[in-house]
């Protein structure tokens, strides 16, 4: 994972919902949906708009080596879990305006959220096309290579 | 309608027995039974003429008694006249004599995939494998079209909810959406119970309905965000296990229901109610979260509009096919405009509506 990188959402299979204090994230490809809470969802945010990995991640610095770490761990849940994914060098856009929503809340923090993620829709999705087809659920889809817990 | 051929006149140039193997050819096959549709001769079908809220539905069935089960369950409004804004053909292949419908016989496709696929061709699209059952939709044409093998042989669940995905799609370009969310209501005022399945929304309908109160359904509701959130009925059935049943009316109550379906619960009839419970419209006013939680007495507990998301989208989103960006964006609004709370039920159904009707009474207009 390189320190420059930029990432944008995984549209258009993944949507996220902002509602302050938390965000919501449907991954609408494996039926999973996420929650990130407090700084996590700031993490979110700076991601979304185009700040650097590395930007987001000098602002846990104050914090202390711990938070530095479970923010770098935070942003790899989130590329691991294809909600985000690094910008090909070659069409990164103009750096964003504005202050990052972590700049201040990285560096006050006592703790990272992590990524809480819930799996009970996951069933659906991921159906068997000819034995496990569930309620309105039968296009043929793509089984996940190694289903994650 | 065009009415240029029978039956057998269309089969000549029909689709070739192969089967639909990738996305192209379902969007092919897709406008291909929408077009041999139309051109049905209308002598061969049974029409009905059906309202549900605003939406005026010309219906074409192959199997009458399809057509009965529809007109039965959906919660049809009386006026059903004037023109229709979408035209659906529901048709088997064994009444028309059409080669049945194409397998799939291709890789496991992304849905997303394929529903992007589809929208370029101007459809949507649902494909159930079991049952073998092809659902299109043209918003353009304002036309949908099912082709299943013969009389009968429809999804399992389609005697509970017919032909919700076509209201999906139907409902879909205006401001009202169906929504995975059963409803109570007092005097017009209601709540949304929103929860996936088994979080206690059907049996806690049932219990606020022997209290008294009124509802629009206990599973599908269809959800209007205009000035006031308001929802609307899709079907007059309420659907309940034996256990719940027995739970708010004792064992007896069960004998008068009949045979349960295939998730092992009721399809309970308005009429096979001594009072029915469903009104034609509940001016929401908060979205209510069941949980089992066995407490000594029903509780309400405040959460937050992200909490009620989470319990509220991935049900209605994941369980319809397509337009899921809208629908999440949908479920969000709904969230944040209305107060969310967290139901904490007791194990007493008596105490269970009592508390809801509590809870109705205090609720401001």
């Amino acid at each position: 994972m390189r320190v420059d990188s930029i990432y944008e959402v995984c549209a258009p299979d993944v949507v996220a919902e902002d509602f302050g204090g938390e965000i919501v994230v449907l991954n609408l490809a494996n039926g999973k949906y996420f929650s990130l809470l407090g700084v996590s969802a700031d993490i979110w945010r700076d991601l979304a708009q185009g700040y650097r990995r590395q930007d987001i991640i000098s602002h846990s610095a104050a914090s202390g080596p711990e938070i530095e770490a479970a923010a770098s761990g935070l942003i790899a849940d989130m590329v691991r879990e294809g909600l985000i994914r690094p910008v090909p060098d070659e069409a990164k856009g103009s750096a964003p305006v504005g202050a990052a929503s972590t700049a201040l809340s990285l560096a006050a923090c006592t703790e990272v959220p992590g990524l809480e993620a819930f799996d009970d829709m996951a069933e659906l999705i991921l159906a068997d096309p000819i034995h496990d087809v569930e309620e309105d659920m039968g296009w043929p889809v793509k089984r996940d290579p190694v289903p994650s817990a | 309608m065009a009415r240029e051929a029978g039956p057998r006149a269309v089969r000549l140039r029909m689709f070739s027995p192969v089967n639909v193997a990738d996305v192209g050819s379902v969007a092919d096959y897709g406008h291909e039974l929408l077009r041999l549709a139309r051109n049905l001769p209308a002598a061969s079908l049974h029409r009905r003429s059906l309202r549900l809220h605003d939406l005026r539905i010309d219906a074409w069935f192959s199997d009458p008694g399809y057509a009965d089960l529809c007109e039965r369950n959906l919660a049809c409004a009386s006026d059903a006249g004037g023109a229709a804004q979408i035209t659906l053909f529901l048709l088997d292949a064994a009444s028309l004599d059409w080669p049945p419908p194409r397998r799939w016989g291709g890789d496991m496709l992304d849905r997303q995939a394929i529903n992007v696929e589809l929208a370029r061709a101007g459809l949507h699209g649902a494909y159930l494998h079991d049952p073998r059952v092809w659902q299109f939709h043209s918003r353009d044409l304002r036309l949908g079209v099912q082709l299943i093998r013969h009389p009968g042989a429809t999804p399992l669940w389609e005697t509970g909810g017919p032909l919700r995905v076509f209201l999906h799609w139907a409902f879909a370009g205006s401001s009202a959406r169906l929504c995975h969310a059963a409803t109570l209501g007092l005097d017009g005022k209601g709540v949304l119970l929103a929860g996936s399945g088994g979080s206690g929304k059907s049996g806690t309908t049932l219990a606020g309905i022997a209290a008294g109160l009124a509802t629009v359904g206990d599973d599908y509701s269809l959800v209007a965000q205009e000035e006031a959130v308001a929802a609307y009925p899709l079907y007059r059935l309420l659907k309940q296990d034996p256990a719940g049943v027995n739970r708010v009316w004792g064992a007896d109550a069960c004998k008068r229901f009949g045979e349960t379906n295939w998730q092992d619960k009721f399809e309970i009839h308005a009429s096979a109610l001594p009072r029915s419970p469903f009104v034609e419209r509940l001016e929401i006013g908060a979205i209510l979260l069941p949980r089992v939680a066995r407490m000594e007495r029903t509780g309400l507990r405040r959460v937050s509009a992200g909490a009620a998301m989470r319990a509220f989208a991935p049900s209605s989103v994941f369980q319809l096919p397509d337009g899921e960006h809208e629908g999440v964006r949908f479920t969000a609004e709904l969230c944040r405009r209305l107060p969310c709370y967290e139901l904490l039920l007791s194990e007493d159904a008596a105490e269970i509506g009592q508390a809801l009707r509590a809870f109705l009474e205090r609720m401001p207009s």
